[in-house]
């Protein structure tokens, strides 16, 4: 039964395995839940290889093989998105639930004419397709995103355009058949500040203007918080810490997720100043590990000396304060927030 | 485009110059001359002086070169200094084979390679595909002669249904002309293929792998959208510059297969030209040949520019 409350997307003990051997596999997501509810913005952290895009391309149906989804609960609009056949995906697909890449040069193919590959979405969603049709769609399209001269831009080739601009054809291709749900993909990695706040900009109106919910994806913590309503972080295939955006970014819970915010860089920080980083790497998901995924690079691991609850079991994400989950053993014990001397004195990689 | 197609034509000139360079001096590097192979070893000193003096190769060499690229721009290859016979004439006649087999074999070897290509590249690692790698690689390990040969025990000796050589025009009689043609088509054809069809699986799978195909199958587009008019068509303008060398491949080659199948076309006339150090007919088909060669590459470039926007760049 369908309640109010249903959310847009439902998604319960998400994971996500590739084969390691020929009897063992290892998962690159792993047992992620969350909810996204309508015209909600849930910004997605993590590093690379956390498992953030992968989560986004298992919503989408568009894991690479070999890689084998599984959940307890998929589901969109109500609809249960892992029993549905192929074909029905595909009609979702770019329809109902868009992807916007990070490398949007890399997604356009280059010898075809950015209006005329951006207009395939229409043809190929539609059952009476008409090129005339689509095309004035995909102007308007172009118009919205605020993309310059839309009409000479259509008949542009990818390679003719600013980074900018191939990042807003991408962003009018996800909105061309109005979709519920934008998966945007790191969209402004591959752009400049300014850029990066225009496209950033454009998003969160689109939310206004259309009610159209977005999860988005990021490495970068403060690009996430600027227009998310709430906040996952990922680390090692793991949900760590997930809360409200002012919550998590004013009081983060997780050492992993306080560490990211002392590594970022602000503008007020005196420029003398080593940037701190996370000391370490992220653990090889394909080794089997009982212990928690953060321990070779947590401060507060270090500073307690190796608990062995750290060491032999996995901590998992439970309730903290105000509407957050964290998965820390140590989280109510009210560490400090960890200094960036802390964190960058060690040996650095 | 135009401009670039401007770029492309001018920079053929020095190439075509270098090709008459090679074409000159190339046969002049084997040891013996015209007068040497005519007359023996044993030829009367006054006569061999008096003959090559007759045709000019007591000049330079630099002198006889300007005069021969002289004459050749307007049309004149001069007289085989063997049968006395103007060249023009004796190329213009065997030109038409030459042709027609080797069309004939492209597209025989186009229409095994594109395909088997495309279907292997798209199944990469399939059972269709791990069939087709396995029997191109058989292929590349079969010289061209070999298969001839194969053919003609086959077919000829064994089951009769073909003549085992031979040629007949195709303004004479059109069905004999293609029943002849048949034969070393279909070898030249079938043995260049696997050579085709591995270049155009490899370029299917890069371009799979590209992330705009990745991106076309995220938005949901239909297979047979994401195949033909995302994977096929950026395919294309590599495969159009790989079409251009494997047509230079199929004129090397075209040699053996005349030669094998009695093939009135440019081979022997050159084989035996060479042993006969009969500069004026070796000259004339290296520069033909050449052309041939550059003019078609030369098109294949100009066709890859005209289906990718950004080779127009360079």
């Amino acid at each position: 039964m369908r309640s109010e409350i249903e959310p847009l997307l439902r998604v319960r003990d998400l994971s996500v395995t590739f084969p390691a051997a020929p009897d063992r596999t290892y998962a690159v997501v792993e047992r992620v839940s969350f909810d996204v509810g309508r015209g909600e913005i849930v910004g997605l952290v993590g590093e690379s290889g956390s498992g953030k895009s992968m989560s986004l391309l298992s919503i989408l149906g568009a894991v690479p093989r070999p890689g084998l989804v599984s959940a307890t609960s998929l589901s969109f609009e109500g609809r249960d998105l892992l029993a549905l056949s192929e074909p029905a995906r595909r009609e979702l697909r770019g329809s109902r639930i868009a992807l916007i890449p990070a490398d949007a040069l890399g997604a356009l193919d280059p010898v075809l004419r950015v209006g005329e590959q951006t207009a395939d979405v229409i043809v190929d969603h539609d059952a009476q397709p008409r090129r005339s049709i689509a095309t004035a769609r995909v102007l308007e399209a172009f118009r919205e995103v605020s993309l310059p001269n839309p009409k000479s831009r259509f008949r542009s080739y990818p390679h003719q355009l600013s980074g900018g601009m191939q990042q807003r054809v991408v962003i009018a291709a996800g909105l061309l058949l109005t979709p519920d749900l934008l998966l945007a993909d790191e969209p402004t990695t591959a752009l400049d500040a300014t850029i990066q706040a225009q496209v950033l900009r454009l998003l969160a109106s689109i939310r206004e203007t259309r009610g159209v919910s977005i999860i988005l994806v990021s490495h970068d913590l403060a690009t996430v918080a600027m227009i998310s309503d709430r906040i996952l972080v990922m680390y090692a295939a793991r949900i760590v810490e997930s809360g409200p955006t002012l919550a998590v970014m004013s009081a983060p819970a997780h050492p992993y997720t306080r560490a990211l915010l002392a590594a970022a860089p602000t503008l007020d920080r005196e420029i003398t100043t080593t940037l701190p980083t996370i000391p370490g790497a992220p653990p090889d998901l394909r080794v089997s590990d009982q212990g928690c995924r953060f321990r070779a690079r947590c401060p507060v691991f270090e500073f307690l000396g190796a608990p062995s609850e750290c060491v032999s079991s996995d901590p998992p994400l439970r309730p903290v304060a105000d509407g957050r989950l964290a998965a820390c053993h140590h989280v109510d014990e009210g560490f400090p927030v960890v200094g960036a001397g802390t964190l960058a004195s060690g040996s650095l990689p | 485009m135009l401009r670039y197609a401007a770029i492309r034509i001018a920079t053929t000139v020095p190439l075509l110059v270098a090709l008459s360079v090679i074409a000159f001096f190339g046969i002049r590097l084997l040891p013996g001359d015209p007068i040497g192979a005519m007359l023996g070893i044993a030829g009367n000193p006054e006569l061999v002086d008096k003959l090559r003096h007759r045709y000019g190769f007591d000049l330079p060499l630099l002198q006889q070169y300007v005069i021969w690229l002289a004459a050749a721009l307007r049309g004149d290859f001069g007289v085989s200094v063997s049968s006395q016979q103007e060249i023009g004439p004796l190329i213009a006649q065997r030109f038409p084979a030459t042709i027609e087999l080797m069309l004939a074999s492209f597209l025989i070897a186009v229409g095994i390679a594109i395909p088997g290509g495309i279907v292997a590249g798209m199944n990469e690692g399939g059972r269709i595909d791990r069939t087709l790698s396995l029997l191109s690689f058989i292929g590349l390990g079969i010289p061209s002669f070999f298969l001839g040969m194969l053919f003609i025990v086959v077919f000829s000796l064994w089951l009769r249904v073909v003549p085992a050589g031979g040629y007949q025009a195709f303004a004479a009689d059109p069905v004999e002309n293609l029943r002849l043609l048949l034969m070393p088509a279909a070898v030249m054809g079938i043995a260049s293929a696997p050579y085709l069809l591995r270049l155009t699986r490899s370029e299917v799978i890069s371009i799979r792998r590209e992330p705009f195909v990745a991106y076309a199958f995220a938005r949901g587009l239909r297979a047979r959208t994401i195949q033909v008019r995302y994977i096929l068509r950026a395919a294309l303008p590599a495969l159009m510059s790989v079409l251009g060398l494997y047509i230079g491949l199929l004129l090397a080659g075209s040699i053996t297969i005349e030669i094998l199948f009695t093939w009135p076309g440019m081979a022997r006339l050159f084989v035996g030209a060479v042993a006969q150090r009969d500069y004026a007919i070796v000259q004339a088909l290296i520069l033909l040949y050449g052309c041939l060669f550059v003019v078609i590459n030369l098109a294949a470039e100009l066709a890859q520019a005209a289906l990718d926007p950004r080779v127009r760049l360079r």
